[in-house]
């Protein structure tokens, strides 16, 4: 009995341990990159007020940037939520992978900016992106603002 | 052409106002980078593929509005937004509008 079962699920169990693994793996390095480059870019303020900016401030040039990513889910983060929406409650799995996503996505925004003084009205949108079959399998990022230049930091 | 999402170009004053201009494009990738993108996609981690297509829109987006704003005579396009979704399945649909202005130094 335990041996027929056994045959019957060892693919499943295989896929899950195995993207379980490939899936954190992934996630940490990632994080690890993210926190890196946002320290390497921490010099760059982004803010997401500013539509109305101050006429006295002297500002050079100026210029729209954006930064893009998509970010997958792997089987085991989608199998797990799909228990998770029949139990109901925080769907953590989730909540990293459209966290890694907005921050690449400022990340590499703020990496298009280089030598800017700040980036004003930063906006930030996403969409969920599906392929395959199942009904959510990564999510897309883009974050997009106006990257200001300020007179002494050209002259500098 | 001077882009922005901010009411005004900065250190710049709008002298004439050319109304709302937008650009929009659906693209998709090549099926065999969609299949990769998937097997990719199953182990987790960034789907670089997809990362360039939406890259890709947004330039070819921004400049059907830069055009669209050309043949009006603006010289700058104040309060840019972007709008996303995904049409079907491997493709990705952006949306870009903005008001067309001209503007001289100030």
């Amino acid at each position: 009995m335990l041996e027929h079962l056994l045959d019957e699920y060892l693919p499943l169990l295989v896929m899950l341990l195995g993207t379980f693994l490939t899936g954190m793996i992934i996630e940490r390095r990632h994080y690890a990159s993210i926190l890196r480059r946002e320290l390497a870019t921490a010099r760059i303020h982004h803010l997401n007020s500013g539509k109305k900016l101050d006429p006295k401030a002297r500002i050079s040039q100026s210029r729209l940037v954006c930064g893009e990513a998509v970010i997958s889910v792997e089987f085991f983060r989608w199998f797990v939520g799909l228990l998770h929406s029949l139990l109901g409650g925080t769907m953590r799995e989730y909540e990293t992978a459209l966290d890694r996503a907005r921050r690449e996505a400022v990340l590499r925004m703020k990496e298009s900016a280089k030598g800017a003084s700040a980036i004003v009205n930063v906006r930030v949108e996403h969409t969920p992106i599906s392929y395959g079959l199942s009904r959510f399998s990564g999510v897309e990022a883009i974050a997009w603002g106006t990257a200001i230049y300020l007179e002494e930091d050209r002259a500098g | 052409m001077l882009l922005s999402n901010v009411e005004t170009i900065p250190g710049k004053r709008i002298v004439r106002h050319h109304g709302m201009v937008t650009g929009s494009t659906v693209r998709a990738r090549f099926f065999l980078i969609d299949l990769w993108q998937w097997i990719k996609g199953f182990f987790g981690g960034e789907l670089k593929g997809y990362s360039k297509l939406i890259g890709d829109t947004r330039q070819q987006a921004l400049k059907r509005m830069e055009e669209q704003a050309e043949r009006l005579g603006a010289n700058a396009v104040v309060n840019v937004r972007f709008a996303t979704s995904t049409v079907s399945l491997g493709s990705s649909e952006l949306y870009v509008y903005g008001t067309a202005v001209e503007v001289v130094d100030a």
